[in-house]
């Protein structure tokens, strides 16, 4: 009986740490992909000053998350992501638009794929 | 580095504590599924522990889940048959009235040398002797022999004989144990008398066990 307990005290913790981990995930990924949109959308526009600034934003936004995020998925996919989105400030800076929307959108597909590998669909 | 001495540490003391709540067996005597989980535990463990990309938190749910299903499965079985026959199987009948089957070794797929083997190990080194053996579930073979080759017991030859019940370590090492005299049966006063009897105390003993009937076995410390 008390090895019910156990497991059923196992059973909490790990409830506890996965939806702590797919809320993270998600939440993070969900606010860093809304900075890189409105970057890009700036970008498309021609507002290279505000783009510059969303994606610095994006970047401090990845660091901070990165403190969180390497607790729940691999610490390869967060480099990953980082090295892309580090990539963008200067990019657009330098006025490469078509090069800072690959970028971009380089990023934006590692992060949802990153996020579904977290939540338990089919192709998991 | 030093990221691995703490992983190290930490998933040691959780593999300790997920072998400690799954129970005590030894490993030869694991069923099919402990063995499988304990196989899966020390390979989950080991992967952060050598991979420093991977969170250590992938590590732990997968280990604590595995204790999950097989403390569950284990409580499941003792409540449904069929779920223990399915995971754990049943003892397999490989001698039956001292004839072999043949017909169930093919089955389990063990040799004549696996069967003696088997019953070398259990301390019956002539086959002819056995009456049944039994494949048991953790892989073990359990033999009875014939009735003519078993020794004579106290019971047999009417021979009444008092219970002395389990043996107690009373001194360990020059240590009087104190939980010797939990039981009631054997008290200090008792033991610092036979002591006494024997010139010795108790930091001159190496090893003193009793048992109910106030036996004492003594070791005296070199």
């Amino acid at each position: 009986m008390k090895r019910l307990w156990a497991a059923a005290a196992f059973a909490v913790i790990v409830a506890i740490i996965c939806s702590i981990g797919i809320y993270c995930v998600n939440s993070y990924s969900k606010g860093l992909i809304s900075r890189l949109d409105m970057a890009s959308d700036a970008a498309k526009s021609g507002d290279l000053t505000k783009a510059t600034a969303l994606s610095q934003q994006a970047e401090d936004y990845w660091i901070s998350a990165e403190k969180v995020l390497g607790l729940f998925v691999s610490h390869n996919e967060i480099s990953q992501i980082g090295v892309s989105i580090s990539k963008l400030p200067s990019l657009i800076e330098n006025g490469d638009k078509a090069l800072f929307l690959a970028e971009l959108s380089s990023a934006k597909i590692q992060i949802i794929h990153t996020t579904k590998m977290e939540i338990p669909i089919d192709i998991n | 580095m030093l990221s691995t001495v703490i992983r190290t540490a930490f998933l040691y003391f959780i593999v300790i504590l997920c072998m400690r709540v799954m129970g005590k067996r030894q490993v030869g005597e694991l069923q099919p599924s402990e063995l499988v989980v304990t196989i899966l535990i020390s390979e989950l463990a080991s992967i952060p522990i050598q991979d420093l990309s991977r969170p250590v938190s992938n590590g732990v749910i997968a280990i604590l889940m595995l204790v999950i299903l097989e403390i569950v499965l284990s409580a499941a079985s003792l409540k449904i048959p069929c779920l223990r026959r399915v995971f754990v199987g049943k003892p397999a009948i490989i001698i039956s009235n001292g004839k072999i089957d043949q017909k169930m070794m093919r089955k389990l797929r063990i040799t004549i040398d696996d069967l003696l083997e088997g019953l070398r190990q259990d301390g019956y080194f002539e086959i002819e002797n056995i009456s049944f053996a039994i494949m048991e579930t953790n892989g073990k073979i359990s033999a009875m022999p014939l009735v003519k080759d078993t020794p004579a017991t106290k019971s047999d030859m009417d021979i009444a004989a008092p219970e002395k019940g389990v043996p107690i370590t009373i001194i360990s090492d020059g240590k009087l144990q104190n939980d010797a005299f939990s039981s009631g049966e054997i008290n200090e006063k008792q033991v610092m008398k036979y002591l006494k009897s024997k010139n010795l105390d108790v930091s001159q003993v190496f090893l003193m066990t009793g048992n109910k009937l106030k036996e004492f076995y003594v070791v005296k410390r070199e």
